[in-house]
């Protein structure tokens, strides 16, 4: 839930809404509006942005095997449905609890940061072309918090950010 | 080619079973706080934890600890089926088949979830047959006395016992060192009791955890594994 409508629901305590509070509301009700319809254009593209994803993923690593790739698409998946989901709640602390703090440590653990952090370059390119610029603004935070979340070493820091 | 309608259609697509919105359930109605597996939970006041550590320590001084261990102990084998029945069920495979960074990764947001602090493992010494496990912020050490009852004996019961039945071996658990604010964290040593042993009498010497383990992996030759 977003966390200053959640404020704003303990207000029935003590008073109704001022306009400065109705203010916040309208703004938050704006917002949430706009929200679901990227969240749509996600849910309604799943396949169609990954499968781009997949087949410059299989282009990047030809040595791979097939079935390493398949795990980081299947954790990228995860990911964006639980990004989808902080989006709508405007909760960046959902995004952690449900699916970062949960990855991190296995991506490292399986020395995949390299294969992931190419994933992350290429769906990030992926949205971006797909998605329109106001809505592509909406979900960046989002993505910058999965960035600097699951690539926490400096090398790998530095092979996302290159281009 | 990578199909990702397959991938979608054939694979659940799994997050954290244990975060705290969604494992935490209640019906403030029937007066029940429960696990998402449905597993019953009550809160525990810190006085009244505070007040069985004290209750023990006065009535049975130095052996509170051995006692706290044994409740730690039994506790531990409870976890572990309740952990393990739900982590199978939620994750679609046996705890077998699990790879033991996603197991350990559900067992330390079941430990934060649950309010227990947050606790991590080290397996540089896994080879000389030593798991190391390190605690932040636990509320059982927060509640126990200063003096010579700072050892977090619970902690170290429910570990053995979790581990004896994660692995199959009788294995110990001691606690090398309390977090002081130098040192933010409770380190504890898991093995087999006959082997850890000799860390009791360190860590009364005032040896540092450092010191223990590399005593403890020089003291244990390899080929004795």
């Amino acid at each position: 839930m977003h966390k200053d409508m959640t404020i704003l629901f303990h207000r029935a305590e003590d008073h109704y809404l001022t306009d400065g509070e109705m203010i916040c509301l309208r703004h938050n009700a704006k917002r949430l509006k706009h929200s679901l319809q990227v969240y749509e254009i996600l849910r309604d593209n799943e396949i169609r942005i990954f499968q781009t994803v997949a087949d410059r993923l299989v282009d990047a690593f030809p040595q791979e095997r097939e079935k390493i790739l398949e795990d980081a698409l299947k954790h990228w998946l995860a990911i964006m449905r639980y990004c989808g989901m902080a989006l709508l709640l405007n909760s960046p602390e959902y995004l952690d609890h449900h699916i970062l703090e949960w990855l991190t440590d296995q991506v490292k653990a399986h020395q995949m940061q390299t294969i992931e952090s190419k994933l992350y370059k290429l769906l990030k390119q992926e949205l971006e072309t797909f998605l329109p610029t106001q809505e592509y603004d909406v979900l960046m935070p989002f993505l910058e918090q999965i960035k600097n979340t699951l690539f926490t070493s400096e090398k790998v820091k530095e092979l996302v950010s290159s281009h | 080619m990578i199909s990702v309608a397959n991938l979608v259609k054939d694979s659940h697509l799994f997050g954290n079973f244990f975060s705290p919105d969604a494992y935490l359930q209640g019906d403030v109605e029937t007066g029940l706080l429960e696990s998402r597996g449905g597993a019953r939970l009550i809160a525990l006041p810190e006085a009244l934890l505070q007040g069985l550590y004290n209750g023990l320590i006065s009535e049975v001084g130095q052996a509170a600890g051995v006692v706290l261990f044994k409740c730690g102990s039994h506790w531990g084998k409870h976890f572990y089926r309740r952990f393990g029945e739900e982590i199978s069920q939620y994750y679609q495979k046996p705890i077998a088949q699990m790879e033991m960074v996603e197991f350990l990764q559900c067992l330390k947001q079941s430990w934060k979830t649950h309010g227990w602090g947050i606790i991590d493992f080290n397996f540089d010494y896994y080879q000389k047959g030593f798991i190391v496990t390190q605690i932040q912020n636990s509320p059982f050490d927060e509640v126990t006395p200063e003096g010579d009852m700072t050892m977090g004996y619970a902690e170290a019961g429910i570990l053995s016992s979790f581990f004896t039945l994660l692995t199959g071996r009788n294995l110990h658990c001691i606690q090398t060192t309390s977090e002081t604010p130098d040192y933010p964290w409770n380190y504890f040593v898991i093995g087999l009791e006959e082997r850890i042993k000799p860390a009791e009498a360190w860590r009364s010497e005032g040896q540092d955890h450092d010191t223990i383990m590399e005593r403890l992996g020089n003291n244990q030759p390899s080929s004795n594994n």
